[in-house]
């Protein structure tokens, strides 16, 4: 009798399976499939991806021999990229995160022949175009950033943004600020990026022209970068940084830039867009990076929301034809718009909200210089990770800033020796 | 999610040999006195460190983005469901849930049905071949599975396997299997030899000895299997956050993930899907534990 049990549930199980694997063989998506699979690196219920369903919507209304499979990304979006390009299946258009020109290239199907591409934004010039001309992806924005900051919790401390142009300005506002026992800085360290954000925040204004040359040769300059690990070790000795830096999460730092927790983050500004979903009064704003070299602050910028179309795609034509109509004003304005940044293309307008007045103070007046991704540019593929945990030390006093740099120096000497 | 230790398995007889040196009372008085307090009070203690994630998980889920006031503060007054709807629509959690519920109840059936008969082998042959292939088994279940993740990927790429069921499945009995397969030989090679014998000297064939004789035997291993595998197929992230990315096919965990990207996160709907993805355990826990619990403690009474 026994048996008989174990035998038909071992039959069920063989039939369960069976089942299974036939109705999973017409699951498959990528390339493969009949439909074109987007990886839009946006999170599932983010105001950029309910924008990007509405836009499908409607171009598969217009064309509907088309279809497109919208897949939502998670914080695991870089290292699922990386599997896919390592093992051939490549999603038919994917989001570049600010690497469509040094990482996803050679993956990529140039663009700069589309219709549309004559209103790709020239400030993305440096970081997407290579030298003969080519772009590899559809900017959705033009990824602006300074150090973000709460508005009212610098009027109570009395201090003023604008007046914030000097690293001196700035350290005694943090002063001012934790006088009124408000955090002056909001960084995780769990969340394992914003640390690091600090350290690129401050190098692209460390280093003078010639040493970036000799970074860009394959150099480390130590000393432009001691003097920033130095600033930071700074702060922690003067108490600038949260408390709970260790176990605070990205979430963490939004909440409290949100509520008036924390006076300044050194963060893109998708942050804000995210702090105003919790607080939508919250008096955000953005100001220019002090530089340690010269006088002039600056901002940070480059690629952030772009999309490229894998020239393997077996949709490419397809994917082109989506790609232009996302390009189209109208929605390449309400990506821009949901993406919280100024749009990647001249011919398209976005209200950005709280930070309007920020941007059309600091980067509408072409006064302050968009300075590249530091790490992004100066230092070779994976040094990221090293920035990062070095950075990371430094803040929790794990090592000091010698330590610290050294590390850089043997990272950047391995990493860039396997770059050649 | 609490992951139940298997209990260590009871030597035949100890019981009854304490009690005849008098060394512990009868098990009904075992606790009596100050001790029983103690207990209580740890227990007491595990019990509210076991449940405070699900507390904080609640408070975060009951409240709307835009209520910033601490986690450990339970939103009487305006309790917001909202949570629950955005995971259940833009997190489409109900579906993955039905997928973990595909995905666990397979794998776990397949790696207790493969794992029994691998081990039944290993357990009664002991040549030199099945000790080599006992140690490469074991060998197997310390290979961490994402360091075998690019080539794993490009196999099921190229066998069609990304985005199916059965594909996840194939990943999730393989990785499974090497534990079920050690736990089942180990259990095997404890069971008397001479109900085989006997069985034998009756004129049952080897087949018949496994499945009339053996396999109803095997109820407390397999209800250890059972629990570490279908907790860990539920629970798997590193590599089904690879293998499934269509949205369709999403389990539980890889669904949770797409409210966390890189720029924007939704922690409350988040913890809303969180909490309902725990419901379909607990519910079979509440429905199976009289057999978990029989199925442990047949064990000790072997």
């Amino acid at each position: 009798m026994k048996s008989r049990v174990l035998l038909l549930a071992a039959a069920s199980v063989a039939a369960a399976a069976l089942l299974v694997s036939a109705s999973g063989c017409s699951a498959g998506s990528g390339s493969d499939s009949g439909s074109i699979e987007f990886q839009t690196f946006a999170s599932v219920d983010s105001k950029l991806m309910s924008t990007i369903e509405e836009v499908t919507a409607r171009f598969e209304e217009e064309n509907p021999d088309i279809d497109l499979k919208l897949v939502a990304s998670s914080n695991n979006y870089e290292a699922d990229i990386k599997v896919r390009l390592a093992s051939g299946n490549i999603p038919d258009i994917f989001g570049t995160h600010g690497w469509s020109l040094q990482r996803y290239s050679e993956f990529l199907e140039p663009l700069q022949d589309e219709p549309w591409a004559k209103n790709f934004n020239p400030v993305l010039d440096s970081a997407m175009k290579n030298d003969t001309g080519e772009f590899f992806a559809f900017p959705v924005d033009t990824d602006v950033a300074g150090i973000i900051y709460n508005g009212d919790v610098l009027d109570a401390a009395g201090v003023d943004p604008a007046e914030i142009t000097t690293w001196e300005a700035f350290e005694k506002a943090a002063d001012a600020v934790k006088a009124n026992g408000i955090t002056p800085i909001s960084v995780s360290g769990k969340a394992g990026g914003p640390s690091g954000n600090i350290a690129d925040w401050l190098a692209a204004g460390a280093y003078d022209e010639s040493q970036l040359a000799e970074l860009e040769a394959g150099t480390f300059v130590d000393e432009p970068y001691s003097e920033v690990l130095t600033k930071i070790a700074d702060w922690r000795e003067a108490e600038y940084f949260n408390p709970d830096y260790s176990s605070a999460t990205s979430d963490d730092m939004t909440r409290a830039l949100s509520d008036g927790q924390a006076a300044f983050e050194f963060s893109q500004n998708s942050r804000v867009n995210d702090a105003l979903q919790y607080n939508p009064d919250a008096n955000i704003g953005f100001m220019p990076v002090p530089s340690m070299t010269t006088d002039a602050p600056y901002l940070i910028g480059g690629e952030m929301n772009a999309y490229g179309i894998s020239k393997t795609s077996k949709h490419l034509e397809d994917a082109k034809t989506f790609i232009a109509f996302l390009a189209e004003p109208e929605n390449a304005t309400a990506l821009a718009e949901a993406a919280g940044n100024l749009p990647g293309m001249t011919n398209a307008t976005a209200d950005l909200g709280p930070l309007q007045e920020s941007f059309d103070t600091y980067v509408g007046s072409g006064e302050y210089p968009l300075m590249p991704y530091f790490d992004r540019v100066y230092l070779p593929n994976g040094m990221w990770n090293t920035m990062v945990t070095t950075a990371d030390s430094v803040i929790t006093g794990q090592s000091d800033v010698d330590q610290a740099v050294g590390q850089m120096a043997s990272d950047f000497k391995s990493l860039a020796a396997q770059d050649k | 999610m609490t992951v139940i230790a298997p209990r260590p398995p009871v030597v035949a007889g100890s019981e009854g040999d304490n009690s005849r040196h008098g060394e512990t009372d009868a098990p009904g008085r075992a606790g009596r006195g100050p001790s029983r307090w103690l207990i209580g009070a740890g227990l007491l203690v595990i019990v509210f460190l076991q449940l405070l994630p699900f507390y904080v998980a609640l408070t975060t889920a009951l409240k709307e983005r835009t209520d910033l006031s601490s986690q450990w503060v339970f939103p009487i007054a305006d309790i917001f469901f909202g949570n629950f709807a955005t995971a259940i629509e833009s997190g489409n959690i109900l579906r993955a849930i039905g997928n973990s519920v595909i995905v666990t109840v397979v794998s776990t059936v397949l790696v207790c049905v493969l794992g029994a008969l691998a081990g039944y082998p290993l357990a009664r042959r002991r040549s030199v071949l099945n000790t080599g292939v006992s140690l490469l088994n074991i060998g197997l279940i310390m290979i961490p599975p994402l360091s075998i993740l690019v080539p794993l990927y490009t196999l099921l790429n190229q066998m069609g396997a990304v985005n199916t069921y059965w594909g996840v499945i194939l990943v999730m009995v393989t990785a499974q299997l090497p534990l079920a397969i050690f736990l089942y030989t180990a259990f095997m090679r404890s069971l008397p030899i001479s109900v085989e014998e006997a069985a034998t000297m009756d004129g049952a064939s080897r087949l018949q000895i496994l499945f009339r004789v053996v396999f109803p035997m095997l109820k407390p291993v397999t209800a250890t299997v059972v629990i570490l595998t279908g907790v860990a197929v539920w629970n798997e992230f590193a590599l089904s956050g690879y293998i499934l990315t269509a949205p369709e096919m999403q389990t539980i965990a890889p669904a949770i993930a797409s409210f966390f990207s890189v720029q924007s996160n939704n922690l409350p709907a988040a913890a809303a899907a969180s909490l309902m993805a725990v419901l379909p355990v607990l519910v079979a826990y509440l429905f199976l534990q009289k057999f978990f619990i029989k199925g442990l403690v047949t064990g000790a009474e072997k």
